[in-house]
């Protein structure tokens, strides 16, 4: 049986005119990399626009693609550029907060819009606040720190390949996860005992 | 092993990113220190929590977005390089006879220099090992072209940022460029060069009066669109910035003239770089619609929806898009356009889509059981 290819040949066999390879890469990586996104800006709209600038790169520098590293590595350094990017530009404009609701017409954050599709209502509300709360926790980290995080935890991917993509040293990357672990556990255990997160 | 230290790897254990012995190092100060396991208990139900919760309910990527890449990919398939690049291409290859001409240049100077010397003194000439060093490190320099390369291969961040401009901008000009052409087609005179073709040729010829005038008032244009343009603007069917543009392709829907609609309105949004007049656009929808002209809101709205997809009323543009086209019966195009909304939306356009699969159906019936005659029979 045919191993499926990997993403370094996808992007090579694109390199060379196969669209369909690109389109396989596109289906694997557009939602993850939409999730990391989005965690990292916290506006819907605005991570739909960020991912989008991130292929459109890839496509631009998909004929000069040698499979150095990792795809992922370089997929996220991209998208690392691009977010940063973003910060510099809302930075400049002063724009919206974080904390912001996603829509601006109703007030609701993303978390209310949400699904609830379970029996037990005090469960479910109690689930929903520690949610809540996790996530606002790590919005809340600051730029480097929430990125080392969302990469490490959300992308699974190892120190190494994480302090490539932003361009520091790897003991760098996991002095950024330490700060942000015990940053989320504080903000968590003003709230929640540790029982509850376990 | 001390507290400090094991704090240095807790992260690497966590993630299980230790070497076998520091591994083991660290159990052992962890079975000691009940400080630095509860430290540690406490990362990891983070971990735990995290991975449990971050993808149940993630909010999901639009689903014309893979459509959208791809139909760009594609495009970036088919196209020839652009002059620029052909230039760095051609500057990369004449490098290497460069540095071939410059290391014999430099082989050769030491020998001339001591044939010239009138008085030759008992002193060596100028060895190659002595030189090589020299020319070596002029061979491994990069070019000022070739530094935009990192050692991973990821170009120069702001080329990436202008690229990424010019493809956001083209899809949309290739169309204003065939609606000139098939004009221009009208009219009997040459059609324009595409935008892209003609911003590739190195060598474009010089500009005429008119053509000039039209890129003082702003507009991105290449000689031939110029020209095109300026004609345009001459006989005064289009305006000269985004206002008078968006204007008067207002002026032109009212009064039902399409066509002056059709070219003022691409104009307006080629020339709108702030994108403010997407609120502009979204209000006049919006009263043509109240107005029952659905056609004219579906206009607006689709303008909207091909060149302010940033736009923050984007899902109630969809919403009004979907039911307009719903009142003139375009059913099947009206569902597709509610499929669009982002998911903070969703609830609303499925309800709007059942509404209206539920009017098919009961039309379908009435249409069935006789009550109702089809459009051909009222033909």
């Amino acid at each position: 049986m045919n191993e499926p290819a990997s993403d370094e040949v996808l992007m090579l066999r694109y390199k060379d005119g196969d669209l369909s390879a690109f389109e396989v890469i596109i289906e694997k990586h557009q939602q993850p990399l939409f999730s990391f996104v989005y965690r990292f800006c916290n506006d819907y709209h605005q991570a739909q626009d960020l991912v989008q600038d991130v292929f459109l790169r890839l496509v631009k520098m998909a004929k000069n693609y040698e499979p150095k590293a990792k795809f992922t590595t370089y997929l996220y350094t991209i998208a690392h550029n691009v977010c940063i990017d973003y910060l510099r530009r809302k930075k400049k404009r002063q724009s919206v907060s974080l904390s912001d609701p996603i829509d601006a017409e109703n007030g609701m954050t993303l978390e209310e819009t949400m699904k609830d599709g379970r029996a037990n209502p005090q469960r479910d509300f109690q689930q929903k606040s520690f949610e809540q709360a996790l996530h606002q926790a790590v919005e809340d980290l600051p730029p480097e720190q929430r990125e080392v995080f969302l990469l490490r935890e959300q992308q699974n991917l190892a120190f190494d390949e994480i302090a490539r993509i932003v361009g520091c040293l790897p003991s760098t990357a996991k002095s950024r996860m330490r700060y942000a672990l015990q940053s989320i556990r504080e903000k968590l255990q003003n709230k929640f005992s540790l029982a509850d997160i376990v | 092993m001390n507290c400090k230290k094991a704090e240095e790897y807790l992260v690497d254990y966590l993630y299980q990113e230790l070497q076998a012995k520091k591994t083991l190092e660290i159990e052992k100060h962890l079975r000691s220190c009940p400080q630095c396991a509860k430290t540690l208990e406490s990362w990891r139900a983070i971990h735990r929590a995290y991975q449990r919760n971050a993808f149940s309910e993630e909010p999901q990527i639009a689903p014309y977005f893979k459509q959208k890449i791809l139909a760009v990919a594609e495009e970036e398939l088919s196209r020839s390089p652009s002059w620029t690049e052909r230039l760095i291409f051609a500057v990369k290859v004449a490098t290497v006879p460069l540095a071939i001409f410059v290391i014999v240049l430099f082989l050769n100077e030491p020998k001339k220099m001591a044939m010239q010397r009138p008085q030759p003194e008992p002193v060596a000439p100028a060895t190659k090992s002595e030189v090589a060093p020299d020319v070596q490190q002029k061979l491994e320099t990069p070019l000022a072209g070739e530094r935009k390369q990192d050692s991973t291969g990821f170009e120069a961040k702001r080329s990436e940022a202008d690229y990424v401009d010019n493809l956001k901008a083209r899809p949309y000009d290739q169309r204003l460029d065939k609606d000139l052409a098939e004009k221009n087609k009208e009219a009997g005179s040459d059609p324009p060069a595409g935008r892209i073709v003609a911003n590739e040729q190195a060598a474009a010829p010089p500009m005429s009066a008119p053509a000039e005038e039209v890129q003082q008032h702003g507009a991105q244009t290449d000689y031939e669109q110029s020209k095109t343009e300026a004609a345009a603007l001459k006989k005064g069917r289009i305006a000269e910035t985004a206002d008078d543009s968006y204007r008067r392709a207002k002026e032109g829907l009212d009064r039902n003239d399409i066509q002056e609609w059709r070219e003022n309105s691409q104009r307006a949004v080629l020339m709108d770089n702030k994108k403010t007049l997407a609120s502009d656009f979204y209000a006049a929808g919006n009263t043509y619609q109240s107005r029952g002209e659905y056609g004219k809101a579906i206009a607006q709205y689709k303008l909207l929806q091909s060149n302010y997809r940033d736009y923050h009323q984007m899902d109630d543009v969809l919403l009004r898009l979907g039911d307009s086209l719903a009142e003139v019966g375009e059913f099947d195009e009206a569902v597709k356009t509610y499929r669009q909304v982002s998911p903070s939306q969703r609830r609303v356009a499925t309800e709007r889509i059942q509404r209206l699969q539920k009017k098919q159906e009961a039309q379908k019936q009435l249409r069935s059981l006789g009550y109702v005659s089809s459009d051909k029979d009222k033909e």
